[in-house]
């Protein structure tokens, strides 16, 4: 994967030169820029939105859309990391519509609302049940690769489904993901803290 | 840089493709072609990678191009314009003997015109590994070794080429299983690499329980970093923060200059001086956009201050070509 870079841009005299601009900035914004970007952004938002019980959950969970954001859907574990944010979000949000039907429902007619929004509950709980069926459904096939690699895999996001050697391709992957999202939160965590 | 004296069509081996073309022109007694050739070449080369100027190079009949770069012209070499880029750089990797060539080239034709497009990886490969092998007995053996296993697996699209050392078991199986380890044991290197202090341990279990504890460990330290940042005061402004990590000069190096301009940065916030750009670091001002609204609260300040006048629209669809 691509370092971080470590030039600074040179200084543009002339800010009105879009080509200079724009071959500059064709050599793309790094990995870290990325990461920064999607992080603050997520962490602008959350701050504005979220009361504050609820937070430390949602801000690890940006920390790792981001992280997936940053790496690009060339990666597997990132893919993953992001199909679980996406149906984590389709299932909450399933599961509030059928909580505000029922309570709408049964405002206006108490018998067969409770059926009916018990059957859609079952059915949003019965998808969420089949994809976890399917998933352990799928053992890959291990040649000689020892026994503490299923650790591995549950501790990769996606590690379930990939053979050992693109497991362990994916685990540096992850791990040079990791360290440098943890250091730009302890970056950020050191800025608000030293005041 | 080439030597005017020698041939065109045997530049020096790893050369792209691209220079022939100045070389050919220069070289070229015809001055009709090589001025449609120059013009070509700069269009080719500047459009594109080599591949392109290649095919811009086949703007000519193959036949004719086939002259000016081989040495020996096949004369049932397909017209496949791709393999013929291989064929090319195949007589670069050749160059000191230009009869070596011809004997490689009439296999690969030979074969199949299906198989023409799996054979792709198979001349460089084979020319690049007979020339670097030392041992005649290894060359033959892992030569035909290689032809056995790939005329049996013709349905792979890749080859992995193996070297098959002396004693060893050469057929395909154990050769593919031999690849997969060896594979594995590289992954294990970057790994060993990656985390620290996994270097003085050998053995692949204590290894692997290494990289995992690690992992575990990282991810723990995520969840208390979060735990902190939600903490954090809500009266600062993240928004505009991105503009301060676009300039600052290296990640690891947040330790000195990263703190005192991120606690100027933090302290601008603070005051609630958000109208106009940061002053104290010289090269800030320098890059300044003074009319954007850089500290809004809105996302493509991140890199609507990098291409000031360009705004967020081709950043996205920059990113969105990352993505």
């Amino acid at each position: 994967m691509d370092r971080k870079r470590t030039t600074p841009p040179p200084p543009n005299p002339n800010p009105s030169s879009p080509a200079l601009l724009v071959t500059r900035a064709a050599a793309s914004p790094s990995k870290a820029h990325m990461l920064a970007f999607h992080f603050l952004r997520a962490l602008s938002r959350i701050h504005r939105v979220t009361p504050v019980r609820r937070r430390t959950r949602t801000i690890r969970r940006a920390a790792y859309s981001s992280m997936a954001r940053a790496a690009g859907p060339r990666r597997a574990w990132s893919r993953a990391l992001l199909g679980q944010a996406r149906s984590r979000r389709a299932r909450t949000l399933a599961r509030r519509a059928v909580l505000v039907r029922r309570r709408v429902l049964t405002a206006a007619a108490p018998s067969s609302p409770a059926a009916r929004g018990g059957g859609r509950f079952i059915a949003a709980g019965g998808e969420t049940s089949a994809a976890a069926a399917s998933r352990a459904a799928l053992p890959p096939r291990q040649a000689g690769e020892p026994p503490r690699a299923d650790a591995l895999r549950r501790l990769v996001p996606g590690g379930d489904a990939m053979e050992y050697c693109s497991l362990l391709e994916e685990t540096a992957d992850y791990l040079r993901s990791l360290r440098a999202q943890v250091q730009l939160m302890q970056g950020l965590v050191d800025l608000f803290s030293c005041q | 840089m080439r030597h005017p004296s020698q041939p065109p069509e045997v530049p020096g081996a790893g050369d792209d493709i691209q220079d022939l073309i100045p070389v050919a022109s220069s070289a070229s007694g015809s001055v009709a072609w090589s001025s449609s050739k120059g013009g070509e070449g700069g269009g080719g080369g500047g459009g594109g990678d080599s591949g392109g100027s290649f095919t811009a190079l086949l703007g000519l009949p193959t036949s004719q191009a086939m002259e000016l770069l081989l040495p020996a012209a096949a004369p049932t070499f397909p017209a496949d314009p791709q393999l013929v880029d291989r064929a090319a750089r195949f007589s670069a990797f050749a160059s000191p003997s230009p009869s070596s060539p011809s004997p490689n080239l009439p296999p690969p034709p030979g074969s199949s015109a299906a198989a023409a497009a799996k054979r792709k990886v198979d001349p460089a490969d084979r020319a690049s590994k007979g020339k670097s092998s030392k041992k005649g007995k290894t060359a033959a053996a892992s030569g035909e070794d290689k032809d056995g296993g790939g005329d049996g697996e013709d349905d792979k699209p890749a080859y992995v080429h193996v070297r098959a050392r002396r004693g060893q078991a050469t057929d395909s199986h154990s050769l593919a299983e031999r690849a997969r380890r060896e594979k594995i044991n590289a992954r294990m290197e970057l790994l060993k690499d990656l985390v620290p202090g996994c270097s003085k341990v050998s053995g692949t279990a204590l290894v692997l329980d290494e990289i995992i504890n690690h992992v575990q460990s990282l991810q723990r330290q995520v969840e208390y970093l979060s735990m902190r940042l939600a903490a954090v005061n809500p009266r600062v402004d993240f928004g505009g923060l991105d503009n301060f990590l676009t300039t600052e000069v290296t990640w690891p190096d947040m330790g000195v200059n990263g703190a005192r301009h991120l606690v100027q940065l933090q302290q601008h916030f603070w005051h609630g001086d958000l109208a106009h750009p940061l002053q104290p670091p010289s090269q800030w001002e320098k890059r300044a956009d003074p009319h954007a609204p850089v500290f809004s609260n809105s996302s493509s300040s991140l890199f609507g201050y990098d291409l000031a006048s360009s705004g967020a629209q081709p950043q996205t669809g920059k990113l969105k070509m990352e993505l």
